[in-house]
């Protein structure tokens, strides 16, 4: 009797254990999964897009630019391979940490060398190319590429002007037809994006674009990885560019807070901009991804 | 009276016909005849029994001769995968687009379109090529074109119309190039 007893119970466990480890496992990969998602980091989703403008606009049409100075044509469509990609700017808090846990020099702008009052949250500037590398490499992070910062300010729209999309173009007047660039709805707030201002706001003071990342257009300019060439363009690689492989100047993408007026072309998604890597602006910023 | 009409109709068609071979003689016209046999000759090369290809690098170098070191030129999007003007700065970057054409395209036939004009677009002009002395020296030449190529690839045909402007240095190297096609199709047999 005991022998049989012991024996189901046997059985029973033998049983309920299969089953129990089948119910634990999406639960134990579920974990894993958020694990893996670096904190702050968005997944940019692999697949193509289409980098470069890819519409006309009058300083083209009128011959008002010259040929020489486009740099953003022809557009390309191109694959990109996942990547993770901060959700905002990196803080002059972020940057304080990387400051103390390594030495390496303060912005300059940094009152004896601490955060300047109540701008904790406020993008850091004045941090030079090989600065901003130093400081993702200590994230266990890197700068983007171009083509990824480019295909992440797009969030998702395919071929659109603004990483906010275009229904803020207004279409029904003759510059809306002529020249979108600069033919913003006159609302309250046009843009979702800090331009045209003295000065940058905290990271996240507007809404993010489709993939959840805040000021990829606006606030402060951000160094990307890339060397920058006005000739890359016509003849580059159609799977993950990763720019020329040297040259004097660095990309820099994004829009700045002081980027407004003229003919507003810094506000489209797929402006491109160029800085040596020694300098240090107060409107440039970074970003890191991974 | 009659002999007298005659006569003037047989002037003034000698003189039309004149005209129009002294304009096709005219230096401007073998500039623009040169571009274009040199660059449909892009094609003019063959592969070797064991797959060499013969006579390509000759035909790019040809081509290039025609370029200054510092030439900026526009020229159409490379394939599918482009869209809108693509900036060539400086002869490095021409060659690329040159080698590309060579190696990627068959049957090239580029040809001279007269110039059409009118309100209704019928009326074709008996000047192929439209040319001025450009006030920092050399000449500009202008003029319209039908391509029609293959692709190498699949051998599937395309057609589209255009125009060129060429600028060119006092040296007769080219300097500025555009070459703007208009909306391509693809040539399909009935």
């Amino acid at each position: 009797m005991k022998k049989k007893i012991l024996f189901t119970i046997f059985c029973c466990v033998c049983a309920a254990l299969p089953i129990a480890a089948q119910t634990a496992t999406p639960i134990t990969a579920e974990r894993k999964r958020d694990s893996a998602q670096p904190q702050e980091m968005v997944l940019i989703p692999a697949g193509k897009f289409w980098i470069g403008r890819t519409f006309s606009i009058f300083l083209d049409s009128g011959d008002l630019w010259a040929r020489d100075k486009i740099d953003n044509r022809p557009a390309n469509n191109i694959y990109l391979d996942a990547f993770y990609i901060d959700k905002y700017e990196v803080t002059n808090s972020d940057y304080a940490k990387f400051v103390q846990a390594t030495g390496a020099r303060a912005p300059w702008h940094w009152p004896q060398g601490k955060i300047p009052s109540e701008e904790e949250k406020f993008p850091v500037a004045n941090v030079n190319w090989y600065e901003a590398t130093d400081y993702c490499k200590w994230a266990g992070k890197r700068l983007p590429t171009e083509a990824e910062f480019e295909k992440a300010a797009r969030g998702g729209l395919d071929r659109a002007h603004y990483a906010w999309g275009d229904d803020t173009i207004d279409k029904s007047t003759e510059e809306g037809l002529l020249a979108p660039q600069i033919s913003l709805r006159n609302t309250a707030t046009p843009v979702p994006a800090t331009l045209g201002r003295p000065r940058a706001n905290p990271v996240g003071s507007f809404a993010p674009n489709g993939y959840g990342l805040y000021d990829i257009i606006g606030n402060v300019m951000e160094w990307t990885n890339d060397w920058y060439d006005n000739s890359y363009y016509p003849f580059m690689p159609k799977r993950n560019p990763k720019g020329p492989e040297t040259g004097r100047y660095k990309s820099v993408r994004g829009a700045g807070y002081a980027d407004q007026g003229g003919n507003g072309i810094e506000k489209l998604v797929d402006y491109r901009n160029f800085s040596d890597p020694d300098t240090r602006m107060t409107t440039i910023g970074f970003r890191c991804a991974k | 009276m009659h002999r007298l009409i005659i006569s003037t109709l047989i002037i003034v068609s000698a003189a039309i016909n004149l005209h129009a071979q002294a304009a096709a003689d005219s230096p401007e016209q073998k500039l623009a005849e040169q571009f274009l046999t040199r660059l449909n000759a892009l094609s003019d090369w063959y592969l070797s029994v064991d797959g060499k290809e013969v006579g390509i690098d000759q035909r790019i170098e040809s081509m290039m001769e025609l370029y200054d070191p510092d030439v900026l030129a526009e020229v159409p999007p490379h394939d599918k995968d482009q869209i809108g003007s693509v900036i060539l700065r400086g002869k490095d970057n021409v060659r690329k687009w040159v080698d590309r054409i060579a190696r990627t395209q068959v049957r090239l036939n580029y040809l001279m379109k007269r110039q059409t004009d009118g309100p209704t677009g019928d009326y074709e002009g008996w000047r192929l090529v439209y040319s001025t002395r450009l006030p920092w020296g050399g000449t500009g030449i202008a003029f319209q074109t039908i391509g029609v190529w293959s692709l190498r690839e699949d051998r599937r045909r395309f057609t589209a119309p255009g125009s060129v402007f060429i600028q060119y240095g006092p040296d007769g190297k080219i300097r500025r190039l555009r070459l703007l096609l208009g909306e391509i199709d693809e040539v399909v047999p009935l």
